[in-house]
């Protein structure tokens, strides 16, 4: 980028709108340019607000996307300077094709991942947490445990329960697999009745997460980290 | 299909008042930005996961930049 140009471009309307002349004056008007080349080797993936996968939600909702996340994992995955990698989640759940989508690529990266339910990680975001190779969760975070509902246009055969039950197999396997807990114990979570005001089901608060094993550990940023490093370094 | 905690009235819910993001490449690196008028936008989020950028004051949310 040439530095001389930026006195010119207000004599030069025609120069205004071309790529150059923008350049120049978002360095005119904010002094930067160059990124410092400052690299993390660990780097953080932050799961937020709704999970979305194949729907675009409407702009109120404040989403994550899959076509943002799964790329990300890809590089983080192969680029040689990355050694692990931290995610952050404060999610409602969403997409259940996106959620085990993420929860796959991260249960199956070969690089170190730890994972950190801040707040909520609720419904879909229970797989991905538990996705990582280590979970944490902090000690006030919640975690919603509930089944999958239908909505919109409901055939009723059997054949709909059929499907649903399907679906939720696809979680509840996952969870499994992934985590400590056993399937009778996440399904009478999941089925539990008298503890959601609007759905049956349970939420779990920080330590109890951990003593129904379904997460690792009850922890904040510094105890994620230094795992995280841990699991660097070839520890387990 | 949507497994999530938020009930289906308030994810679809109508509302008029709320921003419309675009994402474009600032800098080297994507950000969300919301337009603030012909020329100029203001940067709603950074999408990295290298932490350290998070540390660039040019890529912090708030800032108003010229539309990259």
């Amino acid at each position: 980028m040439r530095l001389d140009q930026g006195a010119k471009t207000e004599d030069l309307p025609s120069e205004k709108d071309s790529p150059t002349s923008a350049n120049v004056e978002t360095m005119q008007e904010f002094g930067q340019l160059r990124l410092p080349s400052t690299e993390s080797n660990l780097h953080v993936m932050t799961i937020v607000g709704q999970i979305e996968g194949h729907m675009i939600l409407p702009p109120q909702n404040k989403t994550t996307k899959y076509e943002h996340i799964i790329p990300q994992l890809v590089a983080i995955e192969q680029n040689p300077k990355i050694e692990g990698l931290l995610v952050v989640l404060n999610t409602v759940g969403g997409d259940v094709e996106a959620g085990l989508a993420i929860a796959e690529m991260l249960a199956t990266m070969s690089k170190p991942t730890v994972s950190l339910v801040l707040g909520g990680g609720h419904s879909i975001g229970v797989p991905i947490a538990v996705g990582a190779r280590y979970s944490f969760i902090a000690e006030t975070a919640t975690m919603t445990i509930h089944p999958i509902r239908l909505t919109g246009l409901v055939i009723g055969v059997p054949q709909t329960f059929e499907y649903l039950d399907k679906m939720q197999e696809r979680v509840v396997r996952f969870v499994v697999n992934n985590s400590g807990i056993s399937t009778e114990c996440f399904r009478e979570l999941m089925f539990r009745t008298g503890e959601l005001a609007r759905d049956i089901g349970t939420v779990v608060i920080g330590k109890e997460a951990v003593q129904a094993r379904l997460i690792n550990e009850v922890g904040g940023l510094a105890q994620a980290l230094a795992k995280l490093r841990q699991l660097c370094r070839g520890g387990e | 299909m949507l497994y999530t905690i938020v009930p289906e009235e308030y994810i679809f819910a109508v509302s008029d008042d709320v921003g419309h993001f675009q994402e474009v490449a600032y800098l080297g690196r994507q950000v969300l930005v919301q337009p603030v008028d012909q020329r100029r936008c203001q940067i709603v989020q950074l999408l990295s996961n290298d932490p350290s950028d998070f540390l660039v004051t040019a890529l912090s949310p708030g800032n108003i930049i010229a539309f990259p």
